[in-house]
């Protein structure tokens, strides 16, 4: 209890008084100090009664969203103050501390006040952490006064709520097709994984389609087998498959490949969120699946999605498991051929990769891509889209993994991260690194050319923008040719910005 | 971290001097209007004059101040106010002065009741003590009871209000935190 000015005012005026008393020689300047000490007193013991009522009957109670939030983000933290009317007999202030890493937050933005006879009052302000971390909001403090102004009183006291923040995106991924940026917002919504994924519309059959899809009516009318792909009148599913295998941790810190696909899968969560499509997840290390999470559109279950990609790490690489046998061997082969000897791990983990591929060890039992989607496969519905994040490494795996897909999907959208644009023994402006994404952009535009697959390359824009605008091998002139077809490798139009104004588009 | 303020929680109170349609200001009307009248009926023109100032400086400055110069100057018109027509001069503007004190803001009945009793009982045993002892004694004494009432609330209330704030931290259902 903190006397204010007013209290040390009277007890002045007693004194003074008091000591009037024998120098005037008269009683009467007594009788005034004891009137004020005596009013000064009952001031106090109310005020006393006040204080002691409010300390113990008023409550404070904060609502933040508990959720991983990225480092940067607005956290909106709302706080609530509530007190009987038994209790309304004093002024009150209850100001949260803003945290110590936390950006400044204006005080009159963290104070809730309550005037003699309110009983209700909150206030919402935002927290900005800037660094990724757990972090807990200290307890406000309490600042009381009796409604004369005479006492104070403060204590701390409070719900000290916990913070959970991530890293942030460093650097917006580039996601693109045929060179053209698809319009990919990681923190909103993209086209392609949005509700409109089950599209209304026939199209020409494909081997990969199941026979029960067949529109006969058109099929008998047209002369050939048609599909008919129908918009569902529910929430449409999506399944999401994350590949966080040790293949994925190359590139530079905040820009590896697995965390600019944990971004674009962060950014197909939040797109469902909004578009209330239910999601499900699937992730793959290694050894195999290490996340199933059935689909769901409930809050708490797309929280539980972020919280689960958040707490995502690539595996650790001392076993590649993946002993394949690669449909087109040629790739990895070729890759290690390409490269310069080096004792470096990134070069080490491409061999080890193009040695598996040679031994002939069980397909299905190595291919964590494909056992996962086998696994969905159970499971899938007919309204069901797939999003596949992964990387061109094995792109055998990755195009049995899309095929699997297909038979239990309407719709199937792969993000692909290119190697080349990761490899720290290899600058992203060489010839050779050009000719490495070329046969990437090759591979891309093969998957995305399956039916109903839309295949979109996601990597640092930086690093994309070096590899294409690097010369390839073995062209002395750079040669811009739309009118070849995209399938004829010395006659692609190149860079592949160029190439996406002749068949950009061909998919949408 | 800046500390929160105390001018933000006086906001939240009305100010003290402020005169407004309530009852602390009806109080303190009532209790200038006293004043001035008790001047009149006392009938000489030193009363007059006494009740009339008194009334006048209470209308702009605060009670407090308003009794403590009212008791000052009282000096001059009740010198000894152990004679019978000294006493009910006194007690006239004895009274008015009361009843100008308790109009502080905010004006609670409890407190006036403590303050009336309060004070008669502090002014009977500083008079016997005056008698007795002398003035000095008696003004002695009524500092030392404020001091050691004051010291005495304020211990308790920190106390209190620790062991308050202890309890309520230690239960789990307090405090409070929702997720969203």
């Amino acid at each position: 209890m903190d006397p204010t000015r007013q209290p040390w005012t009277a007890a002045a005026l007693v004194v003074t008084l008091a000591g009037v008393a024998p120098l005037s020689g008269s009683v009467v300047p007594a009788v005034g100090a004891a009137a004020l000490a005596a009013w000064l007193i009952a001031v106090q013991l109310v005020a006393v009664r006040s204080l002691r009522s409010t300390a113990a009957r008023a409550t404070v109670v904060v609502e933040v969203d508990d959720t991983p939030t990225e480092a940067g983000t607005p956290i909106p933290v709302t706080a609530t103050v509530e007190r009987p009317d038994a209790a309304a007999n004093t002024a009150l202030t209850v100001t949260y501390p803003t945290p110590s890493v936390a950006e400044p937050i204006p005080q009159a933005d963290r104070r809730i006040g309550l005037a003699p006879s309110e009983t209700r009052a909150s206030t919402t302000f935002d927290v900005r952490i800037p660094v990724a971390g757990q972090f807990r909001l200290s307890e406000p403090r309490w600042l009381l006064a009796d409604p004369s102004g005479s006492v104070t009183e403060s204590y701390r006291y409070g719900p000290t709520p916990e913070f959970h923040v991530v890293e942030a995106t460093t650097q917006q991924p580039r996601v693109d097709r045929n060179g053209s940026e698809s319009g990919f917002d990681v923190d909103g919504a993209n086209q392609h994984t949005r509700a409109g994924i089950a599209v209304d519309r026939l199209r020409p059959y494909e081997q990969t389609d199941s026979a029960s899809r067949i529109d006969w009516n058109t099929t008998a009318r047209v002369g050939e087998p048609y599909v008919r792909e129908t918009a569902t009148q529910r929430s449409p599913t999506v399944q999401l498959v994350v590949d966080h295998r040790s293949k994925m941790r190359f590139g530079p810190p905040g820009e590896t490949m697995f965390e600019l696909g944990r971004d674009v899968a962060l950014g197909v969560v939040k797109t469902a969120q909004t578009d209330g499509n239910r999601l499900g997840l699937l992730t793959v290390g290694d050894d195999g699946m290490t996340n199933t999470v059935d689909p769901t559109d409930r809050s708490d279950g797309y929280a539980e999605l972020r919280r689960r990609l958040h707490e995502l790490e690539p595996t650790p690489g001392e076993q590649p498991a993946s002993g394949i046998e690669v449909d087109h061997a040629e790739f990895p082969r070729a890759l290690v051929d390409d490269r310069q000897p080096t004792d470096s791990e990134f070069g080490r983990i491409l061999q080890e990769f193009d040695t598996a591929s040679t031994t002939g060890a069980s397909e299905t039992e190595r291919r964590p891509l494909v056992r996962a989607m086998q696994y969905n496969k159970p499971t899938a519905r007919a309204s069901q889209s797939c999003v596949i994040i992964t990387d061109d490494t094995d792109r055998a795996e990755l195009w049995a993994a899309v095929r699997v897909a297909l038979q239990q999907s309407t719709r199937v959208v792969v993000y692909l991260t290119p190697s080349v644009c990761f490899d720290p023994e290899q600058p992203p402006d060489t010839a050779h690194a050009t000719d490495r994404y070329r046969q990437f952009e090759q591979f891309r535009k093969r998957v995305d050319g399956l039916g109903s697959v839309t295949a979109f390359t996601v990597g640092p824009g930086s690093r994309l923008a070096a590899v294409r605008s690097s010369r390839p091998a073995g062209i002395g002139e750079l040669t811009l040719d739309h009118t070849q077809p995209a399938s004829t490798d010395e006659s692609t139009p190149w860079p592949p910005a160029a190439a996406a104004a002749s068949d950009g588009g061909a998919h949408d | 971290m800046t500390e929160p303020n105390v001018e933000a929680l006086f906001d939240l109170l009305v100010p003290t001097r402020d005169w407004r349609p309530d009852v602390p200001s009806a109080v303190r009307l009532l209790g200038l209007c006293w004043i001035g009248a008790a001047g009149w009926i006392v009938g000489s023109d030193l009363s007059f004059v006494f009740g009339l100032g008194l009334a006048v400086l209470g209308m702009i400055v605060r009670p407090l101040t308003t009794v403590a110069v009212g008791h000052a100057a009282l000096i001059v018109l009740v010198p000894d106010p152990f004679s019978a027509s000294a006493l009910v001069t006194f007690g006239l503007f004895e009274s008015g002065l009361l009843l100008l004190l308790v109009s502080e803001r905010p004006t609670r009945p409890i407190v006036a009741v403590l303050t009336v009793i309060g004070a008669a009982g502090l002014a009977v045993a500083a008079g016997l003590l005056a008698v007795t002892a002398g003035l000095a004694a008696a003004g002695m004494f009524i500092i030392a009871v404020l001091a050691a009432a004051s010291a005495l609330l304020y211990r308790y209330e920190r106390t209190a209000v620790d062991r308050i704030v202890a309890a309520r931290s230690s239960t789990d259902d307090e405090p409070q935190t929702t997720h969203s």
